[in-house]
């Protein structure tokens, strides 16, 4: 071998050393399968091809334990008594031409080489970074002269082996990294599919499988007020088949034990080859909860960033210590899981909000849902069920019932319930009655003690009643409906599911159970209101009925009064002096003015009662006004008082009550003439716009302001009017049979300056009542 | 001469109407019901029919409906002027007049000033709501 070419290979065997220093050459060799085979055959072929020497010796390699390997057939190799001999040390190979000239050799290594029939042999130091490794161990029968050049040919055999080995662990180390790249990169694509923690736990756990792991834990980890880390997330695989959801309730944090905390605040994968040495005895439910009842543990954080995701828990059932490719497998495994967690928990975290902020929508609509019910309903059975149906269904409930509480406060009576559809249909097993003194329920109690109260596992209630019809109820709720100091009533609902009921949604239900109080004592304000009222209804119908009949008996005797005054007066029956004529006339006006009386309080009653009815026809302006000044001519009047009327030519035909239109007119001409003493009344009538305009215009004293008012209400006469007789119903008639047309009647006067009554109709009137 | 009915179960209500036609107006031919058993029977004898029959509304054992009811099934009495007399003013009883088919209606207390104007007016063919004294 040429001097280059060996420089060559120095060179390449140092850089060699260089990349591969820190690998650990001994594990490779220990595990390398079918070692011996190769460097048998690779120090067989260097031996023949770098050295002129025979290769038909036994040649033996030796582990840095100092065991032998024989690499040819020659079984003296299998026997250890060469140990002493072969605690050389140093890099340097040991030359031995001739064992019988080999100084301080003791007698029983002689006798093995002697006994071998070998007289000569080299040992050939594998040294790596300063470290044997190994040996070479060439022997042969006839002595030996080793030369100059024997050394470093022997010194290079040995640096080859080394090369060997060192590309045999290249090769080991390669076929690994290429297995963990691969297995890496599908726990990657597998745990991008993963939905759920349950998922994530076991794509981790089944890849680890392999390295013997028997219970793989995800931890989702947060900081406390305090910085300690809080787990807020725990999901599992305890088993390496079965698999077991131990998932907690999403982001219900609780604190991981204080001897774990340390082991999370760095980033690096922390062994615990003995947990019981480490953390001495711990409770089985912490160790269990942990993965700390196994003797060896694995602790990875997993980290984006500066930010603490969560952490993988191994644990496996035996000590075990993992090799270095399994803890690179760890470390890479974090590199992997903490971004899927973080989106995962990123995820989780939009999830969270959208439930929330949808629940938070769906309660608050179902709120105001209910309270709009509530509000708008009077009727009390069906405000109460309405109630409960949208709260059962909108709350999604097993079942939902409202208790009313009694006037003294000692008993609640079930007044509505809505069940879910899946109940057997029989709801006597809800008690309709509830003793609010001793009744043990939770509606009683919560009547009882007015308060909301949840019970969010029946099962550890020694005062649930669990009911035969209903076996579905696992938590239960009761709020009071309170008014003022006043217990309403109890409203109580029941859910499937244990822990159904939060401190929120009992904030919830208890601000909607007021409103409903509020509404419940509406509705039966309401319902006494409508029975008042019926009573007022009836009470006016008898009214008006005895308006009626009154009318009615009243006509008939004044018929026969003022027709026989008449005709006696007339002289129908024979001749009558003047003074019985004046006599009689007096009898006719009082019978008149009595009819008057009648009329008006008919006409006053009708109104008030909302019955008047106007009979609306066609006619003509001309003919009633016509009609009216007849009539006012035969007023008795003073004699100082002219009667005057200003109709516009051309009046229309007018839609409207011919009779009313008459009285209203009468009534004010003659309201005129009674305080009118000397001067001029004048009935004016002019179209304006769509409406008909009357106006009487009197020169008596006029009206004071305080009185232009009063004047129209009922029964309030003025001290003058009172002292000229009438029912005082005149105006307000007159008024709102105007208003019944939809126009419009108003005074406009000053104190001795006379007055002046406006009327104003429409030329179509409606006619409302 | 024209023929008068009068159903009234008012006795001065009677002689009114006596007074009004045969003293003041100047007929004769008035008959006059104190009730109205068996009154189809007896408007079915009548002959001549009235030309003008007053029906006070508040009669036994046939109301003032029930009359004009009797008189619309007579064949004989389709030109029958038929008029309302009633004390009962209120407007609902008014309009149910005006809807089971009277056409005139007078209003008691009579007017005995108005009266023979609007009876007059009835024979000539108007129809009469007179329900005030006015």
């Amino acid at each position: 071998m040429s001097d280059a070419t060996l420089s060559a290979i120095e060179r390449f065997t140092e850089r060699f050393e260089r990349i591969t220093q820190i690998e650990d050459l001994p594990e490779v060799i220990r595990t390398y399968p079918g070692l011996e085979a190769v460097l048998s055959v690779s120090i067989l072929n260097l031996v023949r091809h770098t050295t002129q020497y025979r290769v038909d010796l036994p040649i033996a390699w030796i582990d840095a334990a100092r065991a032998p390997h024989p690499l040819t057939e020659h079984a003296a190799f299998q026997d250890q008594r060469l140990r002493d001999l072969w605690e050389i040390d140093g890099a340097d190979p040991l030359l031995v031409g001739d064992i019988e000239h080999l100084v301080g050799i003791s007698d029983r290594v002689l006798m093995f080489y002697r006994y071998q029939a070998i007289r000569a042999f080299a040992l050939l130091p594998l040294v790596i970074d300063e470290q044997i490794i190994g040996f070479i161990h060439l022997t042969w029968q006839t002595v030996q002269s080793f030369q100059a050049t024997d050394h470093r040919n022997l010194t290079l055999l040995a640096r080859q082996v080394v090369w060997i080995l060192q590309s045999l662990q290249l090769s080991a180390q390669l076929q690994a990294r290429v297995e963990r790249t691969e297995y890496l990169l599908l726990l990657t694509t597998i745990l991008s599919y993963a939905t759920s923690e349950n998922e994530i736990v076991e794509s981790v756990g089944t890849h680890l499988a392999r390295y013997e792991v028997h219970q793989t834990i995800l931890h989702y980890l947060d900081s406390d007020d305090h910085g300690n880390l809080t787990t807020i997330t725990m999901s599992g695989i305890w088993e390496s088949v079965m698999r077991v959801d131990r998932i907690t309730r999403l982001f219900d944090p609780h604190p991981i034990p204080a001897f774990l905390q340390p082991y999370l605040i760095g980033r690096d994968p922390i062994i615990i080859p003995d947990t019981s040495a480490t953390f001495g005895a711990l409770p089985t439910s912490v160790t269990y909860a942990y993965g700390v009842n196994a003797p060896t543990i694995v602790i990875l954080p997993l980290y984006t960033g500066r930010i603490c995701q969560g952490a993988l828990f191994l644990a496996w059932k035996a000590h075990y210590l993992p090799s270095q490719e399994a803890r690179d497998v760890f470390a890479a495994l974090t590199q992997i899981v903490a971004p899927v967690v973080a989106s995962r928990r990123a995820y989780l975290v939009a999830e969270r909000a959208r439930l929330q902020s949808e629940a938070r929508a769906r309660e608050l609509e179902m709120v105001s849902k209910v309270s709009a019910a509530a509000s708008e309903n009077l009727d009390l059975d069906h405000l109460l069920q309405t109630v409960v149906d949208l709260g059962k269904s909108g709350f999604n409930l097993y079942h939902a019932q409202i208790y009313l509480a009694d006037q003294d406060g000692q008993t609640l009576h079930l007044a509505a319930a809505a069940r879910d559809d899946s109940g057997r249909g029989d709801s006597a097993w809800t008690p309709v009655t509830l003793s609010l003194v001793e009744d043990r329920s939770l509606t009683a109690r919560c009547g009882r003690e007015r308060r909301g109260i949840i019970i969010n596992d029946v099962t550890q209630n020694p005062d649930f009643q669990a009911n035969p019809t209903f076996p579905a109820i696992r938590s239960e709720m009761a709020v009071p409906m309170i008014l003022g100091q006043q217990l309403i009533g109890v409203i109580s609902v029941q859910a499937r599911e244990v822990e159904r009921f939060t401190p929120n949604i009992l904030l919830v239900l208890t601000a909607l159970a007021n409103e409903i109080a509020v509404s419940v004592q509406n509705a039966r304000l309401y319902a006494e209101q409508l029975k008042v009222a019926d009573e007022l209804r009836n009470l006016d119908h008898l009214k008006s009925q005895f308006l009626a009949n009154m009318s009615h008996e009243l006509r008939t005797p004044l018929n026969a009064i003022l027709n026989f005054t008449y005709f006696v007066a007339s002289g129908v029956f024979g001749p009558v002096n003047e003074k019985q004529v004046d006599a009689l006339s007096k009898v006719t006006e009082s019978g008149r003015h009595l009819l008057g009386l009648i009329n008006d309080v008919l006409d006053f009653s009708k109104i008030e009662a909302g019955m008047m009815q106007l009979f609306l026809e066609d006619f003509a302006l001309d003919e009633l006004l016509d009609g009216v000044l007849a009539a006012t001519q035969s007023l008795h009047r003073s004699p100082q008082v002219e009667l005057r009327a200003e109709i516009a030519p051309d009046l229309p035909i007018i839609s409207a009550d011919k009779r009313r239109l008459r009285q209203i007119l009468l009534n004010l001409i003659s309201n005129a003439i009674k305080f009118t003493e000397h001067g001029t009344i004048t009935l004016v009538a002019q179209i304006a716009d769509d409406h008909v305009r009357f106006a009487v215009h009197d020169t008596g004293k006029g009206i004071p302001p305080e009185e232009h008012e009063a004047i129209f209400e009922a029964f309030k006469q003025t001290p003058d009017g009172l002292m000229r007789g009438g029912t005082g119903l005149g105006l307000p008639i007159s008024r709102r049979l105007a208003e019944a047309h939809g126009g419009h009647l108003w005074v406009e006067s000053r104190v001795g300056h006379g007055a002046s009554f406006y009327v104003t109709i429409p030329l179509s009137a409606k006619g409302r009542n | 001469m024209v023929r008068f009915l009068y159903v009234e179960d008012d006795l001065s209500s009677q002689q009114i109407m006596q007074v009004l036609l045969i003293d003041i107006m100047g007929f004769s031919d008035v008959i006059l019901l104190s009730d109205s058993e068996q009154f189809a029977q007896r408007m079915a004898a009548l002959d001549p029919v009235p030309e003008v029959i007053f029906l006070d509304i508040h009669v036994r054992p046939l109301d003032g409906y029930a009359m004009l009811a009797v008189l619309r099934d007579l064949p004989q009495y389709q030109q029958t002027k038929i008029i309302a007399l009633t004390a009962s003013v209120m407007s609902s009883e008014v309009e149910s007049l005006r809807t089971v088919g009277f056409r005139s209606v007078i209003g008691k207390p009579i007017n005995p000033i108005t009266f023979p104007k609007l009876l007059t007016a009835i024979l000539n063919g108007s129809e009469v709501w007179d329900i005030s004294w006015g």
